[in-house]
């Protein structure tokens, strides 16, 4: 068999027909993505938004560190200040509990995403 | 609410129709499994579908479509592959399933040909689809790399690779 013969052999190669319910089952399939909800439409905008506690929980944490820099410095009270004032019937040191709280923004943020890459 | 797909469903179910054939005939000669090939035919079309915002509309459809399903086909050969490993069975080495087979039996008269499609369908993974892609579905070698993601030239191996076993092996039963 020359080249030329066996190319026109395999040009001519018989194929095989698909199963006859093949485009009414894509279709179907289709018709279902369509009629879903944005879930899997868009999860990197999910994704994204997952990380947005973070933004306000690193806000904090630098915050309560710039206090505390200050403070020690320049021997600046926050506690003479009016918020001072307004955050002196907290049980705990504000500055403890800004940084507590945006630790804690920050790791909900991360197991957020941890989370959701897992589900994939 | 989701976005909506950039192609309206009922257009795309008149490419569905135009292409199934010659899609499903493309994956099943890459996987030589009907069912895997059903599952992996639809998976296409879906993909397609969903990312249809990515097709260049100023090239033929069919390239991109097979390239996704070409992709897809390698993914479902790699998972068979690890399957066939663990049960000490090379992929390559396996022989086409007999369902395959018996589908196939049926559509092709012809002795010679029915001789020649198990002989491609006998070639290593990378050489049968480059073979039926270039030679049955008439996609330029350019397409057939795109498709596979190698080189042109790496195409060209394939192809000159291929012709030479199936000349031997069309040789050899002719003379049996």
């Amino acid at each position: 068999m020359t080249t030329a013969e066996l190319e026109r052999a395999l040009a001519a190669l018989p194929e095989p027909a698909p199963p006859p319910e093949l485009a009414a089952a894509v279709m179907a399939r289709l018709a279902r993505i369509d009629d879903e909800p944005s879930r899997t439409a868009t999860p990197e905008r999910a994704a994204g938004l997952a990380w947005l506690p973070v933004v306000p929980g690193f806000g904090l944490v630098l915050a309560g560190y710039l206090y505390g820099l200050v403070e020690d410095r320049w021997g600046l009270e926050i506690a003479a200040s009016p918020l001072g004032a307004a955050l002196a019937g907290l049980p705990v040191d504000p500055v403890v509990l800004a940084t507590a709280t945006g630790t804690l923004l920050c790791l909900v943020a991360l197991l957020a995403r941890e989370g959701d890459r897992a589900l994939r | 609410m989701s976005a909506p797909a950039p192609i309206d469903r009922g257009a795309f179910a008149s490419l569905v129709t135009e292409h199934q054939h010659r899609l499903f005939a493309l994956v099943l000669m890459m996987v030589r499994d009907p069912a895997g090939a059903d599952d992996v035919t639809q998976e296409a079309f879906i993909r397609a579908y969903r990312h249809f915002d990515r097709y260049d509309s100023r090239r033929p459809f069919y390239p991109w479509l097979a390239t996704i399903a070409v992709r897809l086909a390698q993914n479902w050969l790699r998972g068979r592959g690890r399957v066939a490993r663990r049960e000490g069975t090379a992929l390559d080495e396996a022989p086409i399933p007999p369902a395959a087979g018996d589908a196939l039996v049926g559509l092709i008269a012809g002795e010679r040909d029915r001789r020649l499609w198990r002989a491609v369908a006998a070639l290593p993974s990378g050489e049968r689809t480059a073979v039926y892609m270039h030679y049955r579905q008439d996609l330029k070698v350019a397409e057939v790399a795109s498709a596979l993601g190698v080189t042109t030239g790496t195409v060209k191996t394939l192809l000159f690779r291929a012709r030479r076993k199936l000349r031997q092996t069309v040789a050899r039963e002719d003379t049996a």
